[in-house]
Parts: C-alpha cells; structure tokens; sequence
C-alpha cells in the first residue's frame, strides 16, 4: 500500500507568492557588496580604508611624484648622453638612472591598482600593467636590446612605444647606459651575428646608437612613469580616492578588505622577487641555480647596484608596513595589527623589517663581489635568512592576524 | 530482523526522490557552467605542472586540453540528464565516473562538499530515481513508478544526515566553542557586509554565530524530519546557507545543501506543493513498487555495510590522537567542514651527493599559487612535494638525496609554528596510513584573541 501522508486543500496563493518575493527582494537588497554605509571610522572595515588611504597617500603617492622627477630628469640626461655621447654625459646618464632605479626599486613593491596587473586572473583592482611598461624585469634580454640597436628603428619613441616591453623599460636602459662591451650578448646563431650586421657597425656607432635608443626609452619611462602618477593623482585618475572609499563608494573595491588584500598581495613582492629572485638564485642559494652560484642573473648585473634593489625593496615594504619610515607616526598596516589585538605581531614584524635592512646593509661591497668571494662572512646568507624571517611573519602571521588573501597568492576557488 | 527488512521495504512516494534527483543534477550542472566560466578548468587542471595525487591513484592524471574540457562538458551534460531523467542510467554512471575522476586529479581540490557529491554519484547509479517525473519514463512508460521502497530514501537520508552530524562533532572543541574561532578570524575580514557588518567583529558575535553553527549542525536533521518543526527548520537551513554563501567563498556548497536537505521532508512533499500551486487537490501516489527493487537480505547487509563503513571512515580521525587540524591525518573523508584557518609558508632544503651545502627548493618552483596556499598546511602533501623534488634530482643524476622542509603554519590564529621536523629527511620517509613522526605535536595554548574594533577605541579612546 502507498504511505500516504496529510492531503491539502487548494487555498488562495497570491498573499504566500507576494510574501515570498518580498523576502528575495529583502535577499537580493543584500548582496553583500558595495557601502558598508558606516562612513566613519568607528568600524574596523572604515580604519581599513583609513589605513588604505593613508599608505596611498603617504607612502605611494610621494613614491610616484618622486620617481617622476627622477623619470624626467634621466631623460635630460639621456637626451644629451644622445646629442653628444661623451664619457661625461654617459656617467651623467647612469647617475641619472641609478637616482630614478633608486625610487622605482620602492615602487616595485607598490603593484597595487595601476601598476598591477589587469586583465582577468590575479588582476589587481584598477590594474592598468603599467609596471612592465616602466620595468620589465626579469623578462630583460639583452640580445633583443642588441637586435634592436642594429635595427636602429627607435628614433621615434612613440612609434618605439610599440616593441615588446623588454627592449623599452628601465632594464633595457641600465644595459644601453652601462654595458662597456662594443661586442653583443646574441648566440653566433643570431641573425645580427650570422649575417654580419653587428660586425658591420663600428664601436663608435654602437655607442651612438646605444645613446639615441637609451634616451629614446628614458623618453617612454618618463611618460609612462607620469601615467601612472597620474592614475593615482587625485586630480587624475584618482586611485588613491578608491583605496580611501574601499568598500565605502569606490568603484574598484567592493571592500575594504578587498584593497588590503591587493595591497599585502604586492608586498609579498618581497617573498618571490626580492629574497628568491634577487638573493638566492644569484647566491647559489637556490636550487634553481644549477651551478655554484649564478651572478649572471643578478638583478642589475651592469650597474653593480643589486644590493641597493634589494634595499630599497625592503625600505618601501617597511614604509607599506608602517605608513611610513620608523620612527614616524604614520598610520600603517601595524596599527591595523594593534587595532585588533596583535601588539606583540606588529612589534615582531617591525623588528625583522628592521633586522633585515641591517643585514642587508652588512654585506660588504657589492652583492656580485660577496658571491664571487664566496661569501666569506656569511654575510648573504645571514640577509636571506632575515628577509625569510619577516617574510615568513607577514606571509603567515599577519595574513592570518587579519584574515588577509593576498591578491595573486590567494585562494581562488571554492572552501569549505 | 525481517520486521526491519520490511520497514526498509514499506512503499514511500517516489515524489521527493525525484525533485531530490532533479535539483542535484541542476546544482551540478550549474557547476559545471561555474567551472567553465570561472576559467577554472585550465587554471586547476591544465596549466599546473604538477598534481598532488590520492594515495594509491597516482595513475589518474589530467586529460590534455581540449580534453578536460570535453570532460567537464560530458559532466555538465550529464547532470542535465539526471535533472531530467534522460538516459538516467548512463547519465549517472557518467557523472559518477568523471565526477570522480576529476575529483582524484588534484587532492588540493579536496572539498567536503565533492566528496558528498561523489557518494551520492554512486548512490544515484543504484537508485532508480528516474521511474517518476522523467523524461525516461515518459518515453517508456513501463518505467512508471510512484512509490519506491523506503530503504532508498532511507539511504540518501542517511548519506545526508551524516554531513550535518559529523559537521557538528566536528565543532566539539576549544578553538570552536571557547575561542569563537576560526571564525572571530573570518568575521573581521567581513565588517563590510551591509547592515550587520560593523558588530562581525565583536567576540561575542563569533562565539554565538560558532555555538549557532554547532547547534545547528547538531540538530537540524531531527528539526527537518519532525514534521511540526519542518518549515521553520527549512527556513533556517535557507538562511544559515544564505549567510554562509555570503560570508563565505563556498561555492556550490551553500546551494547544495538548500537543495539535499529536502530529503528530510514528507515524501510526497512535491505533490502537495504542485497541488497548492495548481489549486487542486493532491492526486495519491499510485501503486507499490515493483517487488525487484524489495531489499533482499544480502542487500540489506550491503545497506549496513556502506553505512558501518562511512560511519568508520570519519571516526578513524580519532585513532590518530593528537589535534587533527594540526597534523590531518584522518582529515579527509571525516565532514570537518570550515573548522580550521590554516596559513603556512613551505620551502624545502635538499642536500645531494654527499656535499654539505644545502639549497633552497621553493615550492612554487612546482606548484600554481592556489597549490601553494592550500598545500602549506597539509603535511601528506608537504611530503608528496618533497618526494617529487627527490625524484626529479635523481633523474637529474644525482645520488644521496635529501630534502627536508621549513614548515611553518598558524593555525586559528596562532602564532605560526614549525609543523614539520626540520631534521627529517623526507626523501626517506614513506607516506601511509600509520602516524606520521615527522609532523611535529600542535602549539599549544589558545588562539590568539581578535579585538574588536569597539573594544579597541574603548582602550584608546584618542583614537576617537
């Protein structure tokens, strides 16, 4: 026999159907996205922003307006590297470059909105690629670098503005304004070398056409560098505003969150470029370098300024870190672990920041020549090691502390 | 013991069964499209160079692109066909094998949620849930049924229930009911959300919303088999996964169980509600079953052996001792649904030929970013990597290898902590079922307490 349980009458429907999708309206008025409507700062998502826009406006936008500078004045000094390339004006040109490499080394790690990436999958919000349109780093190539000089097709910057980024961007020009080499870096195989077109050009050629490409890329580091200052202006693009309205009216972030999430994920710049790229492979730390140690893949193997990179990156994570230099009152990511309750983890942090810069600072000389000395005191290896330690604090502790998912590292699936 | 046979085998209305067969293959077909959309199909299983395997299926691998996707295009189909009944009983076999299969390819694509989609894959290539509202038996109408025997739905029921119950156990803890975490930990991350968002980072808000979740865990099943609580049981099963899917990024998760949990209604639910809808009265389902689908007695030990088996698998978690969340092993399989917070960083120090010099191995050498995240607080895969690594150098000719791992994971908010012993060389070590030496014992102590902003400013009221 068929269980069969309670029968119902047919009733009148259009009170349940009303009530029904007046409770999916009232749902779907909840999405959860844009305007925490708190305003304020007396929440912890409005400190977010307040911290967001603090870092944007203390810490990246004087990083751009000075990499700015630095961007136009390279490009006087290239531009007379190229109407006269003297042993002067060349020292000129690389004085130029290592002040304007200095800066962009701490905006490296400042890849949130338009110098991070755009487009679908780990796209940062507001991402414009601009980074790799200024330094493409590790994507450098010399030989197209050589290629190009014999193709002697870079008079024009705008049209120059087309090419591959890696033969355009401040790599391309710490090889074009340091290299002594009249020779090129291409395999025989090369078309430059197999037909002859190299060897056609003699050295002073060479060095001229090194001069007019080099300012011809400071021409196109300037305007990109003054675009992306310009995107975060706020009489420009306004990316700082988004960053300050997280969450709270900006188009970019539905969250507060989501702008710290953008932000830790470019500091973790530090991890994966700074201690592996820049540190250990060069050491011979890595396992990805196959024999004793591989200075060749040092970050700046002309301008012999790698340890300053490495510097000037953990300077601008500890700025990012702490709002600004030590020692100032800044509203940073540690007053965010101080918010909620994290003392001990901020201070922790801070000090290994601190710890890392003072043994980076010890190594002797250049980083090429404490590897090819077979760092005799330790030295790069006691700063792998520190930058590890706060790396590992902020990887772990910090994201963990403030439920962080890096944006580029996190997770992006589903969980349960 | 044939009193119960006959229980098993009472006539229940095939009614719920089937909406249960049509709105899982529509929550799964809905998936499929997410996997499509979401680019996820190339991002987890064509771009990877390496897959963390299941124990003993280190054979399933990726199919190569356009592959894959072909497969994920069967998968969806093949849910639709369950949806609707069509073909049902190659679409269920379908589904169930390359449900599985995709699942197998990569253990950091374990979900709690797949491996319940998986059981009941294998249930539906059993169960005749195409004898009422299909197309199957609008087609051939000697596949007619409307009731079915009770064990089916007993079964499914069963299957169900199991998710909420061991969820709950799962809950039975400091971290959870003391501590508010892991989700004091997630709700400051949320104090965003519209409305309630400024009070998620209050202590108490995690601890109510833990003890809500536990309780809820605990006892909705009874709530939604009583007939007199059921709707309001359903209207806090529709709330509670409304708020996790707002909360959380859960996927189909939240959908699935809206979905699941009403296996627990009346079976003839579906017609009461297409009479209320048609405003006529409720037609009775027709005649028994046909007498096959009875329970013989060697099907009622199967019945009992699957359901001995899948109470075992997620109690073996206790053989193991120790905090499970920490070390894992027994973690799979056992419902331990969003219970844990765990972030960790990985690098591995190989040594080979006999030299004294140690070099870093990052994991990302191998591993996507998402791998990299989900695989630092998992030791059997911290192991499966180091074991690749191993393998690889001696392919690359050399001898001696050693590879051990730096470890350091925080969990619940705890300060990370070295969860592997530095010392062991993992390439020596096999993995297995026994308990792992090499994982090193938890941190003890509680999770570090999250403050509240409020609290905060009371503290430092300059801030103000």
């Amino acid at each position: 026999m068929a269980h069969i349980e309670r029968t119902s009458e047919p009733r009148r429907r259009a009170p349940r159907v009303l009530a029904a999708l007046g409770v999916l309206m009232l749902l779907a008025s909840c999405d959860g996205g844009d305007g925490g409507g708190d305003g304020g700062v007396d929440t912890l998502a409005g400190r977010k922003r307040e911290i967001l826009g603090a870092v944007g406006e203390n810490v990246v936008l004087p990083t751009l307006r000075e990499a700015v500078t630095a961007a136009d004045a390279l490009e006087s000094a290239a531009q007379a590297h190229a109407a006269d390339p003297s042993e002067a004006n060349r020292m000129a040109a690389q004085a130029a470059f290592t002040d304007a490499m200095a800066v962009w080394q701490r905006a490296e790690l400042m890849q949130l909105g338009p110098a991070g990436m755009g487009g679908a999958e780990g796209a940062v919000a507001g991402g414009m690629d601009l980074r790799d349109e200024i330094y493409s780093w590790d994507a450098t190539s010399t030989c197209r670098i050589d290629q190009e000089t014999v193709e002697d097709a870079h008079a024009d910057p705008e049209a120059f503005a087309s090419e591959v980024v890696n033969v355009r961007g401040l790599d391309a020009l710490e090889y074009l304004l340091f290299v002594e080499s009249p020779e090129n870096t291409c395999t025989a195989l090369s078309p430059i070398n197999e037909e002859g077109t190299w060897d056609a050009l003699s050295e002073d050629a060479i060095r001229q056409r090194r001069a007019t490409y080099a300012h011809t890329v400071a021409v196109l580091v300037a305007q990109q560098a003054a675009r992306l200052l310009d995107a975060w202006e706020p009489s420009g693009g306004g990316f700082v505003g988004e960053l300050r309205t997280a969450g709270d009216g900006s188009e970019l972030f539905s969250s507060a969150q989501q702008g710290l999430n953008d932000l830790a994920g470019a500091m973790l710049y530090l991890d994966t470029q700074t201690r592996d790229m820049k540190l250990a492979v060069p050491a011979g730390i890595s396992a990805d370098c196959t024999s004793e140690t591989c200075v060749d893949d040092l970050e700046a193997p002309f301008s012999g300024t790698s340890k300053d990179h490495v510097l000037a990156n953990l300077r601008a994570f500890q700025a990012l870190y702490l709002g600004g230099p030590p020692e100032t009152e800044a509203l940073g990511i540690d007053d965010l672990l101080v918010d909620v309750g994290s003392e001990m983890l901020a201070t922790q942090l801070a000090e290994a920041i601190a710890a890392a810069i003072t043994a980076v600072e010890a190594i002797d000389g250049t980083l090429r020549a404490a590897i090819e000395a077979g760092d005799p005191d330790g030295a790069v290896m006691d700063a792998y090691a520190a930058i590890g330690e706060a790396q590992r604090l902020f990887k772990v502790d910090v994201v963990t502390a403030l439920d962080i998912e890096p944006t580029g590292f996190g997770r992006v699936g589903d969980n349960d | 013991m044939d009193r119960w046979r006959a229980r098993l085998n009472r006539p229940r209305d095939a009614a719920s069964l089937a909406v249960f067969r049509m709105l899982f293959g529509l929550v799964m077909a809905g998936g499929v499209v997410r996997y499509f959309a979401s680019g996820w199909i190339d991002r987890f299983y064509v771009r990877p160079t390496f897959h963390f395997h299941y124990w003993g299926f280190d054979w399933v691998e990726p199919l190569p692109a356009p592959w894959i996707h072909v497969a994920f295009a069967v998968l969806g189909v093949a849910s639709l066909c369950i949806a609707l009944g069509l073909f049902y009983r190659a679409a269920t076999v379908v589904f169930a094998v390359l449900f599985h299969y995709v699942h197998l390819l990569d253990v950091t694509n374990y979900l709690n949620h797949y491996y319940l989609v998986g059981l009941l894959a294998l249930i539906f290539c059993v169960l005749p849930l195409h004898r009422t509202w299909s197309l199957d038996a609008r087609r051939k109408p000697a596949l007619r049924a409307e009731t079915l025997p009770a064990w089916m739905l007993y079964l499914l029921r069963f299957q169900v229930g199991l998710v909420y119950v061991f969820a709950a156990l799962a809950k039975l803890g400091p971290d959870w009911l003391l501590h508010g975490q892991p989700l004091s930990i997630w709700l400051h991350s949320r104090t965003d959300t519209p409305v309630i968002g400024p009070y998620l980072d209050e202590p108490l808000v995690a601890l109510a919303m833990s003890w809500a979740g536990f309780l809820y865990d605990l006892t909705i099943v009874g709530w939604l088999s009583w007939r007199r609580t059921r709707p309001f049981a359903y209207a806090v099963v529709c709330v509670f996964h409304f708020f996790t899917a707002v909360f959380f990024n859960i996927g189909i998760f939240p959908v699935l169980m809206t979905a699941v949990a009403t296996i627990f209604f009346s079976p003839s639910w579906p017609r009461r509600w297409v009479a209320w809808v048609a405003g006529r009265a409720e037609r009775r389902p027709g005649a028994a079953p046909p007498a096959r689908w009875r329970l013989p007695g060697w099907g009622a030990a199967a019945l009992g052996v699957w359901a001995l088996f899948h109470l075992a698998v997620p109690l073996r978690a206790h053989l193991y001792g120790g905090n499970l969340l920490w070390h894992e092993q027994g973690m799979r399989w056992s419902w331990r649904v969003m219970v844990r917070e765990k972030n960790g960083a990985v690098s591995y120090r190989v040594r080979t030929d006999g030299r004294p010099r140690e070099r870093i191995v990052e994991p990302r050498r191998y591993l996507n970013r998402e791998q990299e995240m989900e695989f630092a607080g998992q030791p059997d895969l911290i192991l499966q990597l180091a074991h690749r690594i191993r393998d690889d150098l001696e392919a690359e000719g050399h001898r001696d290898v050693e590879v051990r791992a730096d470890a350091w994971v925080s969990l619940n908010g705890r300060p990370s902590t070295r969860l592997i012993d530095p010392g062991v060389d993992l390439a020596s070590v096999e993995d297995g079922v026994a308990p792992a030496g090499w994982i090193l014992p938890a941190p003890g102590g509680p999770p570090r307490h999250l403050r509240s902003y409020r609290e905060h400013l009371a503290l430092r009221p300059e801030r103000r």
